[in-house]
């Protein structure tokens, strides 16, 4: 108990500090879901009583005093302060009682029935929520048969050719054994509602999105590593040296090509979205397009786009939202109504319907985290005009 | 993306020091340290005492930290240092919690947390906007705000527009991470709408 309460803790504070991995959120869930003492522990924390009491405390407390004596301390700090002066804080006790009030909720909404605003009006009730997405997929091996994959399971799956196939802390790991000449492919595939990341045997890192596949070889040979992805992935790919020189890495994705030497970088490219999209954070890559034979080169912070066989470069790309997923977030930065409706179908498995006439121009923002229901990323999309309603895995819009 | 905005500071600014980025810091992390201190010692003045002396540790330590988190890491443990010594120089002290409790002490430091959240999200919109705020908070119709400070009705309503959106902006976008956040600005902007 006293461990797990410590692990809670740490959990609670790192979700704070905005630095949970998607695992640790899942744990933080778990957590939450798994005792009543834990749920105690953290209704304790979120206390609106107590919450009050502390802002109250906090409007008592003279900032100015404390920074004077920190200068006082250390007299050249004095000009940090010229270029601004402390803003006057919150004097009315009332307001801080009631932001308090409407706070009171927070964590909480991690519940799974939760609603997040107390006002009645204009509230979408939600009867049956929808959980988030898991770590879950499907294995392929190269005989044709099949392992499903979650994070309870942990240890050896299998062994291929010279190669062993580990399960650990929810990722797929490949382990070298020995030298082999025997090429055999392997397939790691995501239903939606699913997410799973894998290390290749050459160290390089794939995290596979929802409704996603990747195919490769178990141990690469020869100068070129090469696989094929469908859907979202991001890779870390791991640099590589062989007998002439460094063996580039190559990702294959309908009909184009991205060639790296060792780099970050994702590449978005369901079917259902109007372009592929190969998003570079560090390192350099280089994006083929074999239908039309024309190929560009990428720096970090630059996007490719693949449409109609035609390669545009996109240097004004928010990087941290296209590639939130991996850090476990939905990232929404002035996105239209239907891309962000796209992203949710795949990560709760839910329908979207649009009834009447429904404007597109929204430009709708949030950073919400993945691990959070269906309901509770509604309410916050609710806040910026978009009514819909729920019945069961189905988001209907309305106008 | 957050670093390049004028009012932020990073790590390696502090590493070296820079009188600016520490100022920035101190702005923005003082409340939970404060907080956490008055948690443990029960006494405001002392609490500020402690708070004070944390941020003079920091400032004057050859300490490298490799991230932001690093830097609130080490001042909730010098505080959480600071406050036993202190507790330790007061007899009978009715609160000696602090020098037991692993838990309890991790507890108030996650409290604090949640309250800065929440107080620096209010207290980042501008002048008059804030103001305005305040007023509807505590309970004052825009008609009444509109005459207390001698505005117009449609003024008044324009900056509740306008504290909407920068509200949405700060909380949902730059603070956006967390589900507090996220709840506190729905809940808010629910409660604005209604109004």
């Amino acid at each position: 108990m006293n461990q797990s309460i410590h692990r809670l803790s740490e959990l609670s504070y790192k979700f704070l500090q905005e630095e949970l991995t998607e695992t640790e959120s899942l744990e933080l869930e778990h957590y939450l879901n798994q005792s009543e003492e834990n749920r105690i522990f953290f209704n304790e924390l979120t206390d609106r009583a107590r919450i009050n009491d502390d802002l109250e405390q906090l409007h008592k407390i003279d900032s100015e005093a404390i920074w004077n004596a920190v200068v006082k301390a250390n007299p050249e700090l004095k000009r940090g302060t010229v270029l601004s002066i402390f803003r006057p804080t919150l004097k009315y006790a009332a307001a801080v009682i009631l932001i308090a009030a409407l706070g009171g909720y927070w964590f909480l909404s991690r519940n799974k029935k939760m609603p997040v605003a107390k006002t009645e009006t204009k509230q979408t009730p939600v009867n049956n929520d929808v959980a988030p997405g898991q770590y879950k997929a499907k294995l392929t091996l190269a005989d044709g048969s099949t392992i499903i994959l979650d994070s309870a399971k942990t240890g050896q799956l299998v062994q291929q050719g010279e190669i062993n196939v580990l399960n650990k802390d929810g990722q797929l790991v490949y382990e070298k054994r020995g030298e082999t000449n025997k090429v055999l492919y392997n397939t790691l595939s995501t239903s939606k509602a699913e997410t799973y990341l894998t290390v290749l045997s050459d160290g390089t890192k794939v995290w596979l999105n929802s409704q996603s596949s990747i195919h490769y070889p178990v141990a690469f040979m020869g100068d070129v590593r090469k696989v094929e992805i469908t859907g979202e992935a991001y890779f870390e790919v791991a640099p590589a040296v062989g007998k002439n020189g460094k063996r580039p890495f190559i990702v294959g994705v309908n009909g184009m090509e991205v060639e790296v030497l060792g780099t970050h970088f994702n590449i978005n490219s369901y079917s259902n979205e109007s372009a592929i999209k190969t998003t570079l954070l560090e390192g350099k890559i280089r994006v083929h397009s074999s239908a039309s034979n024309t190929e560009k080169i990428l720096t970090p912070g630059e996007q490719a786009v693949l449409q109609d066989n035609k390669i545009v470069v996109n240097k004004n790309v928010d990087v941290d939202a296209e590639v939130a997923w991996r850090f476990g977030y939905f990232n929404f930065n002035n996105a239209d109504l239907k891309t962000v409706m796209r992203q949710l179908e795949r990560w709760y498995d839910v329908n979207v319907v649009y009834e009447g006439k429904v404007s597109n121009d929204m430009e709708l923002i949030g950073k919400i985290p993945r691990s959070m229901n269906l309901s509770q990323v509604l309410n916050v999309l609710q806040t910026q005009q978009v009514h819909y309603k729920v019945e069961s895995h189905k988001i209907i819009i309305l106008p | 993306m957050m670093e390049n905005a004028p009012d932020r500071f990073t790590i390696d600014q502090l590493n070296q020091r820079e009188e600016r980025a520490f100022y920035l810091m101190f702005k923005q992390y003082y409340p939970s340290i404060v907080l956490f201190a008055n948690k443990l010692v029960h006494d405001n003045e002392l609490a500020q005492e402690i708070c004070s002396d944390s941020f003079i540790k920091l400032y004057q330590s050859n300490e490298i930290f490799a991230g932001l988190n690093n830097v609130k890491a080490y001042l909730f443990t010098v505080t959480r240092n600071g406050c036993k010594d202190a507790i330790k120089k007061i007899k009978n002290h009715p609160h000696p919690e602090a020098l037991e409790s692993e838990i309890f002490i991790t507890e108030q430091e996650i409290q604090s947390e949640l309250v800065e959240l929440i107080y620096l999200s209010i207290e980042k919109l501008p002048g008059r906007c804030r103001r305005i705020f305040q007023m509807i908070f505590s309970g004052m119709s825009t008609e009444e705000i509109a005459h207390t400070l001698n505005l117009s009705i449609s003024t008044v309503r324009n900056q509740k527009a306008r504290g909407i959106r920068l509200l949405k902006k700060t909380i949902l976008k730059e603070r956006g991470f967390s589900a507090s956040a996220v709840t506190i600005s729905t809940a808010l902007l629910e409660y604005l709408r209604s109004n």
